[in-house]
């Protein structure tokens, strides 16, 4: 089934980890008299202990939406034991558990170490208790993956970073390539310049089919099989699935303000975006890409006149990722800026803003009269961003849908349905962007800020932004080492995605 | 130590023996029932955290020993720093300290053995009490353990 980042559940496991002392005896190890040093009495306070640890799981850990899973308890004691049924108790969920959250007692420090080695899943120490240092810089440098949690709400930030580490690392990518499969001919040669590197790096897997069979599918399918794939039987549009997208075409049309393109193409525009949903179903995927240049010189898009656009807004808004010119990368960074923020991601043409020589060079598709009322001061750290491809979810999957208006790709024959999002409105609106390196060793990570939008009553490849960034020449002569899309989401991720990006083995660059 | 803080600690003192006296009587009678013995319980509690019924904001055993603590430190501080002291190296906090005190203080006053990580895990005196009810029936005829 395909799998979007709202499917994305966090297993996670809490561990108690006791300690008691058996007898009554004072020396170095007791810090107490009385009561408080015989028998029975660590086994109480630990018992408030666990209640404690707990309470907390449930308030930081299961208030993220994570699974959480029966605690283990293991009771250690000054016999200085330790047991083969320790670990079997501890470790009998790994297989399932995406992250423990351990609370371990002085005493129980060899326990802790070795649980943390044999595991290979990541562990997050109760925080502020447990003399944690103690322990963990053990485990640590013998190649545990532990995390040092300050507080409990940075708990509660491992357990959304980790969540979209998961959505990363389990991602199967639909491409449709009509070439090479790695990169296209044209569009996102900036890409991962080897998709087995990907998931041998990343854990995210690609699922193919050929462009040509996948437009074959827009057509209900004939006695004798597709053109393609003759005499096969494929999942091809059902007329089912034609009224339907006949029925949705007209939801959509009426929400749209304005609407500016034929129902016809609405309908073979939402044809494209069923035959892709299908085949993501039917792959288990979590995002989609197709090569527009070279799916375009086909001209088959010309003759069944659809573009992927509204796929791609579509997909978008359910949170799988989704990117157009067969951008790979896109994919992969909308899935993971997708899962921190909840919100879906936007991705387009992303350019700076030339400030030189006393006058503005607005980048290609940026509308002067959209943007004539910012000063040469204001426009000397900016960028753009620029596709057809907004959705009615950037300001969260959960969230009311955004207003929108409905037009049309291609100029002359009306055809291609794109969405277009005034970003106007969300001036001063945070943005983090982000893109992988085509070699995968880094990430750029860059905070911006919405100025205003361009191209919302315009048609073709054309709406988007312009937002201020920090430096735009620091950040032009970097994007030129990771390439020309920069997906972004609405909100401020930037710190996560630095720690997503170390997790996955990227360097991170910030601007 | 001030007389008055003296006179109301030998208070507390007999008013937890008289509610352990009691009840240990009825188990060997045969008439200690569970819900009796979580009134026993309770009034035994507020004896040893040195409360008043008024002072009381419910059952539970968190919120019973906060308010003692609370109680001793407008009256007493010194003592509490002296008694509330961390008794582990984790430095579990003074109320999970003084809820563990209390529940080795019940077991030897009412004669019985209770699984301690059971016994910090209740909430409430009547989940207490409970667990002492079990306890005291395991044992028969009121025999101590």
């Amino acid at each position: 089934m395909k799998r979007s980042v709202a499917d994305i559940k966090l297993t996670v496991k809490p561990v108690f980890i006791g300690f008691e002392h058996q007898y009554y005896y004072e020396g170095p190890c007791r810090m107490a008299g009385g009561d408080a040093i015989k028998p029975g009495f660590d086994a109480i306070v630990q018992g408030k202990m666990l209640k404690g640890f707990l309470a907390n799981v449930d308030k930081y850990v299961a208030s993220t939406g994570a699974n959480v899973l029966e605690p283990a308890i293991v009771r250690g004691t000054d016999d200085w034991d330790i047991k083969d049924s320790y670990f079997e108790e501890m470790l009998a969920d790994d297989q399932k558990t995406d992250l423990y959250v351990v609370m371990s007692n002085f005493g129980a420090n060899q326990i802790l170490v070795e649980f943390c080695c044999r595991t290979g899943k990541p562990v997050v120490m109760n925080p502020t208790k447990s003399f944690g240092a103690m322990s963990t810089a053990p485990a640590l440098r013998r190649g545990a993956d532990v995390l040092p949690a300050f507080d409990w709400p940075e708990v509660a930030r491992y357990c959304s970073i980790l969540r979209a580490e998961k959505a990363v690392r389990t991602a199967n990518i639909l491409l449709a390539p009509r070439f090479d499969s790695t990169t296209p001919k044209a569009g996102g040669n900036d890409s991962f310049t080897c998709l087995s590197d990907v998931t041998r790096q990343l854990g995210c897997h690609f699922r193919h089919v050929n462009v040509h069979e996948l437009m074959d599918m827009m057509s209900p399918l004939p006695e004798e099989g597709n053109a393609t794939t003759p005499g096969r039987a494929t999942p091809n549009i059902t007329p089912e699935e034609v009224a339907r997208c006949e029925e949705m075409a007209n939801e959509l049309m009426a929400s749209a303000d304005p609407c500016v393109v034929d129902k016809r193409f609405v309908v073979k525009s939402l044809v494209a975006w069923t035959v892709v949903q299908k085949l993501m179903d039917l792959y288990d995927c979590s995002g989609f890409t197709a090569p527009c240049p070279d799916a375009c010189s086909t001209r088959r898009l010309n003759e069944q006149q659809f573009t992927f656009c509204l796929a791609h807004s579509l997909n978008l808004e359910q949170g799988f990722g989704s990117a157009c010119e067969y951008d790979v990368t896109s994919v992969v960074c909308m899935i993971a800026e997708m899962a921190l923020s909840n919100s879906a991601a936007y991705m387009g043409n992303t350019l700076p803003v030339v400030v030189t020589e006393g006058h503005v060079e607005w980048p290609v598709n940026v509308h002067e009269e959209d943007v004539a009322g910012i000063s040469l001061e204001d426009a000397a750290n900016m960028y753009s961003v620029i596709h057809s491809t907004p959705c009615r979810k950037l300001h969260g999957l959960e969230a009311a849908a955004d207003a929108y208006a409905l037009r049309h790709f291609a100029y002359d024959q009306g055809f291609g349905a794109i969405q277009r999002h005034d970003f106007t409105a969300d001036a001063g609106q945070k943005i983090t962007l982000c893109r992988i390196s085509p070699n995968l060793d880094e990430m750029l990570i860059v905070s911006g800020e919405i100025v205003a939008g361009t191209g919302f009553d315009t048609d073709n490849c054309n709406g988007g932004f312009v937002f201020k960034v920090a430096d735009t020449r620091d950040l032009f002569k970097k994007q030129m080492r990771f390439g020309l899309h920069l997906p972004l989401v609405y909100g401020d991720i930037a710190d996560d995605l630095e720690e997503l990006a170390k997790r996955l083995g990227l360097e991170p660059v910030r601007a | 130590m001030r007389r008055d803080i003296k006179e109301r600690l030998l208070a507390d003192k007999r008013a937890a023996a008289e509610q352990v006296d009691a009840a240990r009587a009825e188990h060997a009678e045969g008439t200690l029932t569970a819900e009796l013995l979580r009134e026993r319980l309770f009034w035994y509690v507020l004896a040893k955290f040195g409360l008043e019924a008024t002072e009381a904001p419910d059952r539970s055993l968190e919120a019973l020993a906060e308010e003692s603590l609370a109680k001793a430190l407008r009256t007493d501080p010194d003592r509490v720093l002296e008694a509330e002291r961390p008794a582990t190296c984790d430095g579990a906090r003074s109320v999970d300290t003084k809820q563990a005190l209390l529940v080795m203080a019940l077991q030897r006053e009412f004669g019985v053995v209770l699984d301690g990580l059971r016994a910090g895990l209740a909430d409430t005196t009547d989940e207490l009490a409970d667990l002492v009810f079990s306890a005291l029936e395991a044992q028969g005829d009121g025999s101590r353990k």
